[in-house]
C-alpha cells in the first residue's frame, strides 16, 4: 500500500494525543487541509463562546441552570462524576490549587463550575453531599447534565470520557479556564501542570 | 394519452420511486473492540437498532437546512460549526456542484445531531457503528479477514475525489450501505476514543507504540485508523470526507 496523507494524518494525530492538534486530520485532498489550517491560525481566530451551546444543566440545589451561570467573570470549569474514586478528586484538588495560587482580587473574582457526565447516579442530593464534604464554598457550581448535553458539552470543550459497560468511566484530567463571556481561554489535560491555566487568570 | 401509457408511465415511476428501504436492523450482536478501553470491554454487548441504509444525502440535508434556517451555513453559530461548514455547497440553500444524491459532508458533529434528532433519531454510538462496519458483503463479522480490511484500507489510503459520487455504492450483510468507501462518519461518542491512555497516564508516545505493537489481528490496523481520527476531531470541525448517517431504537415488539 503506498504512504498517503491521509494515513500519516490519522497516526500523527493520534501519536499526539496528549496535545491534540489545532485542526483535524482531515482526510482530503492537501490544498483544501492548507486553506483550512490559514484561515483557522489560532492567532487569528478567537474561540466561540461556549454559552451559545444548547446545553442545559441541573444543580445540587435541583434547579435547572444555564451554562453561563457565572457569565461575566472568569470561570474554571471541568467535567466530573461523582463515584470517581481517584480521578475526580484530584481534578476538584486541582483546581482549589489554582485558585490558591492566584492573588486575592483574581481569587475573589474566579468561579468553578464542576459539571457531572453521569445523571444516571448523581442526582442532586449526590452533589449537595459532595460539594460538602469537599469544601466547596459559594464560589462553587456543582451540577449534572443529561447524557446528551454532557456529551455536547465534553465535545464543545474537547473533553475526552467514556462510559465503561461497568457504569464507571474513563476520563481526562483537564481543566478549562472561560473567560466573562464564555470563551475557552486556557487548559490543562494533566495534574500539577497549571501554570497556563494560573497565567489566563492573573 | 392513452390508458396504456399512462400505466406504463405510472409503473415506471414506482419502478423508479421505490426507495430501498430507508432503515436497515443491526444487531443484537458483540463488538470486539481492537483496543479495549479496559479489560471488561473485550466484548461488548450491542443491543439491537436500527441504522440509515446509507450516509445522509446533500439533498436530504437541504431539506434539513430549509426546515431549521438555524443550520444555513450563513446563520450557524461558530461554536456549533467551524467556517468551512456546507462550504462545498453554491450557496446557503443551494446544491452547486454537489450531487444531491451524495453524501452531505462539511457538516460538525452538532449538525449531524440536530439533522438526527429532526428525523427522530441520533447519531450512532461507536459501537453501534463498529457492529454494522465490521460486515462485509456476506459475513456479519468480516472484521478479521485480510482481505476486507485491505479493502477499506486501501480506501483510506486514496485522496478525496473533488465531487464526491452517489450513495448506494456497496451493501453489506445487514443491508446497510457504503459504510465504507465514500466518507468518514460522525458516531455520538467521537471524543470517547483513546481516553484509556490518558487516564492511564500513559506517555502519547507509548501509547502509539503499545497500540500498534498489540495490533496482531488484521482488523486492528483500520479499527486504530477510525479510533485515532475521531480522537482527533473536535465537534464544531467539518471536513471534505467526514459525513453521517442516524441511528434509531430499536423499535419494541
Amino acid at each position: 500500500m503506498r504512504p498517503s496523507h491521509i494515513l500519516s494524518f490519522v497516526l500523527l494525530a493520534a501519536c499526539a494525543a496528549g496535545a491534540p492538534p489545532d485542526r483535524a486530520p482531515a482526510p482530503e485532498a492537501r490544498p483544501r487541509a492548507e486553506a483550512r489550517q490559514s484561515e483557522t491560525a489560532p492567532s487569528t481566530e478567537r474561540a466561540p463562546s461556549i454559552y451559545e451551546l444548547p446545553v442545559g444543566l441541573r444543580d445540587a440545589d435541583g434547579r435547572e441552570i444555564g451554562l453561563d451561570v457565572a457569565r461575566g467573570g472568569p470561570v474554571l470549569i471541568a467535567m466530573f462524576y461523582a463515584s470517581c474514586p481517584v480521578a475526580c478528586p484530584v481534578l476538584i484538588d486541582e483546581m482549589k490549587h489554582v485558585v490558591t495560587e492566584l492573588e486575592p482580587d483574581a481569587q475573589a473574582k474566579v468561579r468553578m463550575l464542576l459539571v457531572s457526565f453521569d445523571p444516571a447516579r448523581d442526582t442532586p442530593a449526590v452533589l449537595r453531599t459532595l460539594a460538602r464534604e469537599r469544601g466547596l464554598d459559594d464560589r462553587w457550581t456543582v451540577a449534572v447534565a443529561s447524557d446528551a448535553d454532557a456529551r455536547a458539552l465534553s465535545a464543545a470543550l474537547g473533553i475526552k470520557y467514556r462510559k465503561l459497560e461497568n457504569g464507571e468511566f474513563y476520563h481526562g484530567a483537564t481543566i478549562v479556564v472561560l473567560d466573562p463571556e464564555g470563551r475557552p481561554i486556557a487548559r490543562t489535560d494533566r495534574p500539577g501542570q497549571r501554570e497556563a491555566v494560573v497565567a489566563a487568570l492573573r | 394519452m392513452s390508458r396504456a401509457l399512462i400505466a406504463v408511465l405510472a409503473m415506471t415511476s414506482v419502478a423508479v420511486a421505490a426507495p430501498a428501504r430507508e432503515r436497515v436492523s443491526v444487531g443484537p450482536g458483540v463488538y470486539r473492540p481492537a483496543f479495549p478501553a479496559s479489560p471488561s470491554e473485550r466484548e461488548v454487548d450491542v443491543a439491537a437498532f436500527e441504522l440509515d441504509r446509507r450516509p445522509v444525502t446533500n439533498a436530504a440535508y437541504l431539506e434539513f437546512v430549509r426546515a431549521r434556517p438555524e443550520w444555513r451555513r450563513d446563520r450557524v453559530k461558530p461554536v456549533i460549526a467551524d467556517a468551512t461548514y456546507l462550504a462545498h455547497w453554491a450557496g446557503p440553500e443551494v446544491l452547486g456542484a454537489a450531487r444531491p444524491n451524495a453524501p452531505v459532508v462539511q457538516v460538525s458533529w452538532f449538525a449531524a445531531r440536530a439533522y438526527c434528532a429532526w428525523r427522530g433519531g441520533r447519531l450512532p454510538v461507536e459501537k453501534e457503528w463498529e457492529l454494522a462496519a465490521a460486515a462485509d458483503e456476506r459475513r456479519r463479522d468480516a472484521s478479521a479477514d485480510p482481505a476486507f480490511q485491505a479493502r477499506i484500507l486501501a480506501w483510506y489510503a486514496e485522496l478525496a475525489p473533488a465531487v464526491l459520487p452517489d450513495v448506494g455504492r456497496s451493501t453489506n450483510r445487514w443491508g446497510a450501505q457504503d459504510l465504507h468507501g465514500l466518507v468518514w462518519e460522525w458516531v455520538e461518542d467521537f471524543n470517547a476514543a483513546l481516553v484509556a491512555a490518558d487516564t492511564r497516564n500513559q506517555d502519547a508516545v507509548q501509547f502509539c507504540g503499545g497500540a500498534a505493537a498489540s495490533a496482531k489481528d488484521a482488523g486492528a490496523y483500520a479499527t486504530f485508523m477510525r479510533f485515532a481520527f475521531r480522537s482527533a476531531l473536535e465537534a464544531r470541525f467539518t471536513t471534505a470526507m467526514l459525513g453521517f448517517r442516524c441511528a434509531y431504537d430499536a423499535r419494541t415488539p
